[in-house]
């Protein structure tokens, strides 16, 4: 080896942190020996007692490489520290060289999540343990249960290691434990543990594992040096770490950038993709069933289109008060339709809503009864009562109110089951009546939307009811058909401007009544 | 100096003298807490730093330019803004949600698509994981507790690597135990990327826990400016004897004034 790397060693150091709970697991000699024999000069171990020391040792340039334990990341962050890792272990049977700390309870444990182990009985490793305090600590934290408070549980029992974790939470000498995810998955494999005995209740992030380190200032072909060897040491010798055999080792920037990038997926999923797709298709076929024909529609009904219009100008306005009159009485129909609708729709809409409805076959009549009305058309229902009661308005306006009954009931259910239940608990909490509840909470916070509801009702009825006169039942309709069999077109096109403008009218009101109620 | 504030004066039109004539500096990499009761001031001082309020006297200088109209889209270009309610997108998953922090770059017409690059969305994952909620990337936020939700909200603030993180009350609607993890938070990052940190406070043992500098408000005055190393309860207390209402002291306080 190039004499340049020796001008400063004639051995080089490796000091090793105590792993905390997998010291057997923590077999470097191969390694180092390995290391000796490429690099050409001795590579001793040293084991430290603790993570200081080792710290010490590598600060102070008694040693170049080190293994600190899986506190070295949170050191390595800060850009002055004194070393960097160049190569983090996967373990054998994995791909990214992470862990995970998983809390585990008994099969028959009545802990589900992990806000239930409050006041249970908690299995903790040291408090320089990765994955058998530290993590935990974090994990239970973020569901409001403090670790250092000997309060939060009925007793804390401390563990050396996390097979001694496991164990005491199989033999129920503890409920729970957070435990390492590479000991679980280690005493099943070896049979020490069956999966029937435990569940797992929650698993923490996953935790990088404990890299090899270096001095920053070694000379670089040092560094390279050591970091080729050990990047491609297991094609050659058994490599162990941290937690057992390792499959290898890995550069840490280059598996943090694979990590991330395993979390990449498409912005579009494809259950979207689909869906896009799905409605292209079924829209093309419906086209090519209907035989829509664009050039056609726009040729050949341009010329028809064309005559009609010409015979209906100039509109004839000469019975204009008696148009007035019957714009009038369908108005009239559609206002009273519409009252019609919002008292017939109240009960049902409140019935009909699945957090209001006192049960189950109650809230099923109810939406039944909403889906009967809408599924008939004003025309038809008109159509039956123009026979049953006769010509006249009467017809029209309980048609009307029977079909958006229907829609009005839909509408006030949706909104009464979108509110904001959490008023609704506070004031039940007081002491209020299931209709004090109602009136107190549900009905300032469908309001808004209840009258924007109506409004539209009352605007859709307006429009219907000038087609309600064709079947008989009252209003301008009427006008419109006559005028239609008897071919006079100028007549038509007026009472057309007639109802045009009026709903444009009605229109300007209800924006108009929308803002300043909503 | 990052930021340099001298005499800001805000009046609101209802009267309420906000800020009556304050001066501060701002080092880089500090963390300050700027510490005060509600009506203190202090949300009006952050906002006037990011142009959110239109101070009526006084200059606020950002690396030496003075902050105006013209140059406010590079100051926010270089700051980010954690809010106390969070302000999530709660029907957005935590990634989009930290993917809005770089719209700002983004081609308007991809985005408008939800479509980010690649090294966007990487970059938007490795600021999940630096708060630790990479697992939660495509989770919707309004699934997620408190805390992971104000982590959400950290980490769209700091993915267009900003040199200030403004931060308004970020744990005044968490629990005590939660707010010290944010807290920590907060301080790591601001050290691990040199971040600057201005960060709204109404309760004093937290700022005494995690900043590097207070800065008490009263009145709209600044009453107190140390480093927090030479600070102590007792003497934040009878700086604010007199005017100190609202300002929480400790935990105990907390529950009292609950009560």
């Amino acid at each position: 080896m190039s004499s340049s790397n020796l001008k400063f060693f004639n051995s080089l150091i490796m000091a090793v942190a105590p792993g905390g709970d997998n010291l057997e697991g923590l077999d470097f000699q191969q390694l180092t020996s390995y290391l000796s024999d490429k690099i050409g000069i001795p590579v001793k171990l040293k084991y430290c007692k603790d993570y200081n020391e080792a710290m010490t040792m590598l600060s102070d340039g008694t040693a170049q490489i080190g293994w600190l334990g899986a506190y070295a990341y949170q050191k390595l962050e800060s850009d002055n520290s004194p070393v960097v890792a160049f190569a983090v272990g996967v373990p054998k049977g994995k791909n990214v060289p992470f862990y995970r700390s998983k809390f585990i309870v008994r099969s028959d444990s009545n802990i589900q999540i992990l806000e239930d182990v409050r006041n249970k009985t908690i299995a903790l490793g040291d408090v320089y343990s990765t994955s058998g305090y530290e993590v935990p600590r974090r994990e239970l934290l973020e569901v409001g249960i403090n670790l250092q408070n000997e309060g939060s549980f009925k007793a804390i029992i401390n563990v050396a290691n996390h097979d001694e974790a496991i164990r005491s939470v199989i033999e129920g000498t503890a409920d729970v434990a957070p435990v390492s995810s590479i000991n679980l998955e280690l005493m099943i494999a070896n049979r020490t543990i069956n999966t029937k005995d435990f569940r797992i209740i929650h698993q923490s992030p996953n935790i990088p594992g404990a890299p090899l380190v270096y001095l920053r200032n070694l000379e670089p072909n040092l560094k390279e040096q050591i970091k080729s060897l050990v990047l491609d040491a297991h094609n050659h010798i058994d490599v162990s770490g941290y937690g057992g055999h390792m499959d290898r080792y890995v550069d840490p920037v280059e598996s943090h950038r694979e990590y991330i990038e395993s979390y990449l997926r498409p912005q579009w999923t494809w259950r979207t993709i689909i869906g896009i797709l799905a409605f292209i298709v079924i829209y093309t076929l419906i086209a090519i069933d209907l035989e829509v024909d664009i050039a056609q529609l726009l040729s050949d009904s341009f010329l028809y289109m064309k005559d009609i219009l010409g015979r209906m100008w100039p509109p004839d306005f000469s019975n204009f008060s008696h148009l007035m009159l019957a714009m009038l009485e369908t108005v009239e129909i559609a206002m009273l339709g519409t009252l019609l609708a919002i008292t017939l729709s109240i009960p049902i809409g409140l019935l009909s809503a699945r957090n209001i409805a006192p049960n189950y076959p109650i809230y099923l009549i109810a939406r039944t009864i909403t889906v009967f009305f809408r599924a008939i058309p004003e025309f038809i229902m008109a159509m039956i009562l123009v026979i049953a009661i006769g010509f006249g308005a009467m017809p029209g306006v309980i048609a009307l109110g029977f079909h958006t009954m229907g829609f009005l009931a839909k509408f006030y259910a949706e909104s009464i089951e979108h509110v904001n239940e959490e008023p609704m608990k506070a004031i039940e909490s007081m002491g209020a009546s299931k209709w004090q509840v109602i009136a107190f909470s549900v009905v300032p916070q469908v309001i808004p939307s209840f009258i924007g509801n109506n409004l539209y009702i009352l605007d859709r009825n307006i429009r219907m009811a000038t087609m309600l006169g064709i079947v008989g039942a009252g209003g301008i309709g009427y006008e419109l058909q006559s005028s239609f069999r008897m071919f006079e077109y100028p007549r038509v096109s007026a009472i057309i401007i007639v109802i045009f403008l009026t709903i444009f009218v009605i229109d300007m009101l209800s924006s108009y009544i929308r803002s300043k109620v909503l | 100096m990052i930021l340099e504030i001298k005499g800001l004066r805000k009046t609101f039109d209802d009267g309420t003298k906000a800020l009556q004539g304050v001066d501060l500096s701002v080092k880089l990499g500090e963390f300050v807490v700027i510490l005060g009761s509600s009506g203190s001031g202090k949300t009006t001082l952050l906002r006037s730093i990011n142009g959110l309020v239109n101070p009526e006297a006084g200059e606020i200088k950002f690396f030496d330019r003075v902050i105006s109209s013209a140059t406010l889209p590079d100051l926010r270009k270089e700051t980010g803004m954690v809010f106390q309610d969070f302000n999530l997108v709660n029907n957005l998953s935590s990634l989009n949600n930290v993917l809005t922090g770089l719209l700002d770059s983004s081609n308007s017409f991809m985005s408008m698509l939800y479509l980010f690059s690649r090294e966007q969305k990487i970059q938007a994952l490795k600021c999940l994981e630096m708060v630790g909620l990479l697992d939660k990337a495509y989770s919707r936020v309004d699934k997620l507790s408190g805390g992971q939700k104000q982590r959400v909200g950290i980490a769209r603030a700091i993915i267009k690597n900003p040199t200030l993180l403004l931060a308004d009350e970020p744990v005044a609607s968490l629990d005590p135990m939660i707010s010290g993890s944010i807290m920590t938070l907060l301080r790591n990052i601001g050290h691990k990327i040199g971040l600057t940190v201005i960060c709204n406070l109404h309760q004093v043992d937290i700022a005494l826990k995690y900043s590097d500098r207070i800065v008490g408000l009263s009145g709209g005055r600044i009453v107190l400016d140390a480093p927090t190393k030479d600070l102590d309860e007792e003497y934040i207390r009878k700086i604010y004897q007199g005017h100190g209402s609202g300002l929480f002291f400790n935990e105990d306080d907390t529950k009292a004034s609950s009560r």
